[in-house]
């Protein structure tokens, strides 16, 4: 590699706008790349909006890009929301779901973890850094490892099968305390905390006068990172929810769908009156993505103006 | 705010307790304080209890209980057995093995790319590298099943867009991509493709934190991009590396959706309990053995908490920001 | 990498008296959450809905449920579709959280997978009624052989949905054009299979790929895998004659290269399957697979009595599916009543069993009218005698084979199968089918022995 480098060792400077071998390689590499991550995608949705003997018959062009149509979409739409038993419409049962779980747990984490965040930061206690650090702890491990403890939490409560338990774990986002605890340390100074204690305000009113008008941009974040996780959570409705076929929410839903493909379990879709291919699969995963895209525009800003972000995971 | 100074505080205050008027309302002041910040943990401490302590306990209870057989429907106090049953099951060292298999390929992989991408979209200023960072993280959005079903659609031959290559392969039926032979591999793209996008952006972060005077030395030093990525860069984003793998790691020991989906679409022809997890949830689900899916879950909490603790205490990445 | 830990920890006394604290806090809950937590008891409090009753059915049985609202409109149902993945651990899950919070389990269902009878009426789950008082008027229509996977422990605990025992399918035109004469031992058709393959390399004279195959082959030879003695000890011995015979029915299949290692259910089986030319197979192979799926022509196919082994006299053979409907045992008063109502349409009603199933009936009184109308249909070669074949085999499906914990279908395509594609003998797939087999009986508790009773 070094060899290589030795010819552009002079004329390349950080930020120069001249074009060498090094920056050549540099720009083939990344955009070689990026077509790597975007072409699966683009043929995906294009999947979305093909039909089935188009498909099979490879047809379609590049990607399938030629193959695209709306009819085809609303045919898609037309089996997706056939599937359920009294006429359908299971798909936009389980959207719903999602978007209680989701909308719910995001609530509580907001709630929960602005104050929280700001106590750790701005606040002098005794534990504060036994708290800080269980908060850690439990942000950087995985979350499905828990999920069986859940489970036998939630069944000793008789609670398996409803969408409130799983509210309020989805509730529980450390990563969204250490967001909000990041946030007060980097923006709000403590002569800022000082200052109101002197003008006597309580902590309480302190928290909700100056830290609460200042943490837009830690709502936000938290309030986007705990809905996409719980959006895509997989393994905790899996486990709480699968028993309450009227609860299920979207990820585990498609797993069904997937289930009962002609692709994959041709004796079950034999009984089906609606048939779902590859292209009915996709625009159902399509269509279950269009609430994460939503969200990700809506605090794009936040996302972007934040270096919070970088702190830590996603 | 060091431990020392705390230290030095609270000795301060002990002899100025007996003392009247000054030191009394300092104490008085910090009790509120210490009770405003209570009162501001509070729901999430209670959070922590039902979501995370709680759970971990009651697994823990009821690990050492004695599951109920055919033989003794009554359950009891087992002791360690249900660990004995967990460790001398069949399948248990075969699904870390397993994930052992997915972690060696998988694992350099995403580091080589995290880094190399990362390190790319640094050298690239202005609009271009913005819009790079931004598709590098796209995939990152298809967590979860949306990934899975991508992937489905690249894995069958019949209509993938990348078809070609596995029918060279020799690949004719998407049974016959997803094998237990290319398990690992397929496993490793999946994660790869979902987890690349935001590692980039973070560790992009990092390296975004590193004041610009350092490479503008190093390149009026005479040294080339590559030198300045190789030499400077590199280093100083080690942490961050370092961060990375574990995180990943501890990831990898939860693997569940993929490996248990996958079966679905190969017609069953894969092991159901292909890693620890699935092992875990067969206990629970399949064995109606609780006691045991508890042990499980206390194995991999044992070892996430592990990592976990390395990352907290070796990866220098926390406590930074404490000013 | 720095090897200190974050300052804000405290310095390291402080650090082990926090671990300290939470090791003391962690021991006293341990302590007291031994004495509370405990174990579910599924209680046997039986409830009374008052009438309406819960239906849950896989996609295909959909129409089951549908026919039985239709001519029930006093019954309120509500119905359920459940995942009919066979071989999926969805149900079971469910069940498990069912017992565990003492509610929520249907009143009656279809099981997607015939093994998961084993779990419903096994002593943990609990959940299946004993029919056999209550429902012996219908189960006095069943052949005993054909009701035999719902017998547990001298109990009848489910309905059988349809018969699907294996005949004896070969294609007709290909054997006149080639004069080949239609084996009737086990013996004659692996000899006949290699010669096919060698007169006509490219012709299939079976299948191995997919969960029902272990059934095509080691059921029909009475090879003991699922043996129940009892709901804690099972027969396995894979050395067992009949298991050998099996074995090398297979071997001089295989070496002969007249089996496909495809699934009937793969993809690509439909191109296969153009050219099967003869092996045991289903009954519902003939509408479902050959005529629906496949596309085989009309006037092709044929099925004659299953094979007999060399020295016996009457034909062996297993059963592929054939689904059950099992009734909850957690119910009383009408809505036990309107329940025994709906298990008694969907097993012996002609607006379910006749007009719409496309299996053989497994209740006895229907079959001749549902054979009537399948007959109409006038696609296989030679109707008279498949048809008869259909009836007859439903006797000939040996005994002592019953759903366990484990799944013998399941292991066989993650053990048999792969090795199979990659091209392996018959011999290395064995042993690891057999080792596999037996682990898996042992996780579920079972005492594995290797002699019969």
């Amino acid at each position: 590699m070094a060899k290589a480098t030795l010819e552009n060792h002079a004329p390349e400077v950080v930020g120069s706008k001249q074009w060498s071998v090094g920056r050549l390689a540099r720009i083939v590499t990344m955009v070689f790349v990026a077509a790597l991550f975007v072409f699966p995608i683009i043929g995906f949705v294009a999947m979305a909006f093909r039909n089935q003997e188009d498909v099979a018959a490879g047809a379609g062009g590049f990607l399938g890009l030629g193959g695209m149509s709306f009819d085809n979409a609303a045919f898609s739409w037309s089996q997706i929301i056939g599937f359920g038993p009294n006429g359908g419409g299971l798909f936009l049962r389980w959207i719903g779901n999602s978007l209680i779980v989701s909308v719910g747990g995001a609530l509580i984490a907001v709630a929960a973890a602005i104050p929280a965040g700001y106590a750790l930061a701005r606040l002098r206690f005794r534990f504060r850094r036994t708290i800080l650090f269980i908060t850690l702890l439990t942000m950087v491990m995985p979350n499905t490892v828990l999920v069986i403890p859940l489970f036998l939490e939630v069944s000793a409560a008789g609670a398996v099968g409803q969408l409130w338990p799983v509210i309020v774990i989805m509730g529980f986002f450390p990563f969204g305390v250490y967001l909000a605890y990041i946030h007060f340390m980097t923006t709000m100074p403590p002569e800022l905390v000082e200052a109101a204690r002197i003008d006597g305000l309580s902590e309480i009113a302190i928290f909700f006068q100056v830290a609460t008008p200042i943490s837009r941009q830690a709502i936000a974040l938290v309030a986007f990172f705990s809905f996409v996780a719980n959006w895509t959570n997989f393994f905790l409705p899996l486990a709480l929810l699968t028993s309450n076929s009227q609860n299920k929410t979207v990820s585990i839903g498609i797993q069904e769908l997937i289930g009962a493909s002609p692709l994959f379990n041709p004796t079950v879709a034999a009984g089906l009156d609606v048939k779902l291919y590859m292209p009915q699969l996709a625009l159902a995963t399509f269509l279950s993505m269009l609430p994460l895209l939503a969200v990700f525009l809506g605090a794009q800003r936040f996302l972007m103006s934040g270096q919070t972000v970088g702190a830590v995971k996603g | 705010m060091t431990t020392d100074t705390l230290e030095a505080q609270r000795a301060a205050s002990r002899p100025a307790a007996a003392a009247p008027t000054p030191g009394r309302r300092r104490r008085r002041a910090r009790i509120t304080e210490a009770r405003g910040g209570w009162t501001l943990l509070a729901p999430y401490l209670l959070l922590l209890l039902v979501a995370g302590i709680i759970p971990i306990l009651y697994a823990l209870a009821t690990s050492l209980q004695r599951s109920p057989t055919p033989l003794q429907p009554q359950a009891g106090f087992g002791g360690f057995d249900s660990f004995v049953t967990v460790f001398n099951d069949f399948r248990f060292f075969d699904s870390f093995f397993n994930i052992f298999k997915v972690m060696i390929v998988w694992l350099p992989i995403m580091l080589i790319g995290i880094v190399g991408l990362a390190l790319l979209v640094h050298a690239s200023r202005g609009r271009f590298g913005g819009i790079m960072r931004f598709i590098y993280y796209v995939p990152g959005a298809l967590a979860g099943i949306a990934n899975f079903v991508l992937w489905v659609y690249l894995l069958n031959p019949a209509q993938s867009p990348i078809g070609f290559l596995l029918q060279n392969g020799g690949f004719s039926t998407i049974k016959g991509v997803v094998s237990l032979d290319n398990l690992p591999f397929i496993l490793a793209g999946m994660l790869f493709f979902q987890g690349i996008g935001t590692w980039i952006v973070i560790v992009n972060g990092g390296l975004n934190g590193i004041p610009e005077e350092i490479f503008e030395a190093s390149s009026l030093d005479g040294a080339n991009a590559w030198q300045v990525a190789w030499h400077v860069k590199l280093p100083m984003i080690r942490p961050w590396i370092g961060y990375a793998a574990l995180m990943n790691l501890a990831y990898g020991f939860q693997l569940f959706l993929e490996p248990y989906l996958l079966d679905q679409v190969a017609g069953g022809s894969l092991p159901d309990q292909y890693t620890p997890t699935q092992l875990g949830f067969a206990f629970a689900f399949s064995n109606y053995n609780f006691p045991a899916a508890a042990a499980m879950s206390i194995i991999l909490l044992v070892i996430t908490l592990s990592i976990g603790l390395l990352i907290v205490f070796r990866s220098g990445l926390f406590g930074e920001e404490e000013k | 990498m720095k090897t200190t830990a974050p300052h804000w920890l405290g310095s390291r006394r402080a650090r082990a008296r926090t671990l300290a604290v939470a090791g003391i806090v962690i021991a006293s809950f341990a302590v007291t959450a031994c004495s509370s937590g405990g174990s579910s008891s599924s209680g046997n409090a039986q409830t009374d809905s008052g009438g309406d009753i819960t239906i849950w059915v896989d996609p295909p049985r959909v129409p089951a449920a549908q026919a039985f609202i239709d001519a029930h409109p006093e019954i309120k149902v509500n119905l359920t579709q459940i995942d009919g993945t066979v071989g999926g651990k969805t149900l079971q899950q469910q069940f498990a959280q069912f017992n565990q919070a003492g509610n929520g389990w249907p009143d009656a269902l279809f099981f997607p997978s015939n093994d998961d009878i084993a779990w419903a009426s096994g002593p943990q789950i609990n959940y299946t009624a004993d029919l056999t008082s209550s429902m012996a008027d219908t189960i006095k229509g069943y052949d005993p052989a054909v009701i035999a996977p719902c017998a547990v422990d001298g109990k009848i605990v489910c309905l059988r949905n349809d018969a699907a025992p294996d005949v004896f399918w070969y294609n007709k035109t290909f054997f006149d054009t080639n004069g080949y004469t239609v084996p009737t031992t086990w013996e004659e058709y692996a000899t006949l299979a290699g010669k096919i393959a060698t007169e006509h390399p490219g012709m299939v004279s079976g299948f191995t790929g997919d969960a029902y195959a272990p059934d095509r082959y080691l059921w029909a030879s009475g090879c003991p895998t699922n043996d129940r003695l009892s709901a804690t000890e099972v027969h396995i011995n894979l050395d067992d004659p009949a298991c050998q015979r099996a074995k090398d029915l297979l071997t001089t299949l295989s070496t002969g290269k007249a089996l496909s290692p495809l699934g009937i259910f793969d993809a690509d089986a439909a191109t296969v399957g153009q050219n099967f030319v003869m092996g045991p197979g289903a009954v519902w192979w003939g509408d479902y697979l050959f005529n629906q799926t496949w596309k085989i022509p009309a006037g092709t196919m044929t099925a004659v009595e299953p094979l007999k082994w060399e020295g016996e006299t009457t034909p062996s053979t297993g059963d592929e599916g054939g689904g059950l409907w099992g009734m909850s045992n957690h119910i009383t008063g009408k809505e036990l009543e309107n329940t025994i109502t709906f298990m008694k349409f969907v097993a012996t009603d002609p607006a379910w069993q006749v007009d719409l199933t496309t299996g053989l009936p497994g209740y006895g009184p229907v079959q001749d009218a549902w054979i009537a109308k399948q007959k109409a249909g006038n696609y296989f070669a030679d109707n008279d005698t498949t048809f008869a074949a259909f009836k007859s085999a439903t006797g000939y499906v040996v005994d002592k084979h019953a759903y366990m914990l484990y799944n013998t279908g399941g292991i066989w395509t993650e053990t048999v199968t792969p090795a199979l594609v990659a091209g392996d003998s018959v011999d290395s797939a064995w042993s690891t089918f057999g080792t596999e087999l037996l682990n898996q009986a042992k996780t579920f508790g079972y005492t594995v022995v290797d002699t019969g009773k």
